[in-house]
């Protein structure tokens, strides 16, 4: 039996067609779609909310005028996850400011050929550093490919009141090439520690005060060039 | 309808099942294999690309189910390379022993680096020449070929025909 024979007979234990939810994938199009016509060649800003119990059912999934905030979906896997879908805006660059600072826009981000969108995970654990809170996705929206060297994983921090009361966990000293065709995305891990830092005593944490929290998501290149993404907010309980 | 939601809707209905085998090929897992089309398609038709045909629209789908899946077992192979560092020392089998223990090809398959995976999924499968999977993976003609290779090496005890050439 030939190679190509037995994986043919292989692929034919693939999961039939009616394991793509198309009416939820098409709702899920159809915002994405309205978040990139909206930035319009510019950067986006993303904002999402956590409330995933209390939103799910909320949210029609067609192309209606109401942004969509959250809703929890069945996997094919079985596992519930969160579709958070952003709202268009214009991204704002931001500095890195330390625990207790205030994080203070710094007016539109320069234009690149990078864009960034972050999707926050459900349900995370806290209380470690490495805590996996979401993914980011960077495409190539330009027509060129893209080289570049950026930080091993976004920075991400996490804002209270006027406040920043989470900072990035301690930077790791590498750095990852990306290689984008256009067209082309890749996936960096978001990770937070999700714990309340204390300003000048940094080893010093305790759980996050409950209320409404904002996520700003900032991704660095070697060259200068940086992606921003937030406020996305989220709600600790 | 909006003319997007007309090729996604031909897409899906038309190629949705081989597009479903080709990513079960490369996970081999059938829930992983459904999020991976679904995620390429979200990809692609949530780009605000003009003039996007069924043809392109599959094309674009099965180079980001590629991507998609190459780059997130990178990620997850990061873990794998340092485990050993934080779990205890346990007697398991090698890879190599699996492919002679499980005489199975699915087995075998799960042994390959994704790179590798995809190779023979592109070549053998897909049915592209080296040329074409070499453009595809983005690399050297001679770094498929030794792709392949290592493969056949490790798929050669499941295979009872004489060996199929590379095109």
């Amino acid at each position: 039996m030939t190679l190509r024979t037995q994986l043919s007979d292989l692929a034919a234990d693939a999961p039939d067609a009616g394991a793509l939810d198309l009416g939820l994938l098409r709702g899920r199009i159809i915002r994405r779609r309205r978040g990139r016509l909206a930035a319009a060649g510019s950067a986006v800003v993303l904002v999402a909310a956590m409330s995933t119990a209390a939103a799910a059912g909320l949210l029609d999934q067609g192309d209606g005028a109401t942004p969509p905030i959250a809703r929890t979906t069945p996997t094919p896997s079985g596992l519930p996850t969160v579709d958070k879908s952003p709202a268009p805006g214009p991204q704002q660059a931001f500095g890195s400011p330390a625990c207790g600072e205030d994080l203070t826009a710094q007016g539109p981000a320069p234009e690149t050929p990078l864009e960034m969108t972050v999707d926050l995970d459900d349900v995370v654990g806290l209380g470690v550093s490495g805590t996996r809170i979401g993914t980011a996705t960077v495409t190539n929206v330009s027509d060129q490919p893209f080289a570049g060297i950026a930080t091993p994983a976004p920075e991400a921090y996490l804002v209270h009141g006027d406040s920043v009361v989470t900072v990035p966990d301690a930077a790791l000293l590498d750095w990852a090439h990306v290689t984008l065709a256009p067209g082309e995305s890749t996936t960096f891990p978001v990770e937070s520690s999700l714990r309340q830092c204390t300003p000048d005593t940094e080893p010093e944490f305790a759980p996050l005060q409950p209320g409404p929290h904002q996520v700003y998501v900032e991704l660095r290149f070697s060259d200068g060039l940086a992606l921003y993404s937030g406020p996305i907010e989220v709600e600790v309980e | 309808m909006a003319s997007w939601e007309r090729v996604f809707t031909d897409l899906a209905e038309n190629r949705g099942q081989a597009l479903l085998r080709y990513a079960y090929l490369l996970t081999g897992e059938a829930a992983e294999a459904a999020d991976l089309v679904q995620e390429a398609l979200l990809r692609a038709f949530g780009r605000t690309t003009r003039g996007l045909t069924v043809e392109s629209a599959e094309a674009y789908v099965r180079r980001a189910i590629l991507t998609i899946h190459i780059d997130g077992r990178r990620r997850s192979g990061r873990w794998t390379r340092v485990r050993h560092l934080v779990a205890g020392r346990h007697d398991v089998s090698g890879p190599e022993t699996a492919v002679v223990d499980g005489a199975d090809l699915r087995t075998a398959l799960a042994t390959l680096s994704p790179r590798q995976r995809a190779c023979v999924v592109l070549h053998y499968y897909e049915d592209l020449s080296v040329a074409q999977v070499a453009d595809v993976l983005g690399c050297a003609p001679g770094a498929v070929k030794r792709h392949l290779s290592d493969a056949r090496a490790r798929l050669e005890p499941l295979l009872s025909d004489s060996r199929e050439g590379l095109r």
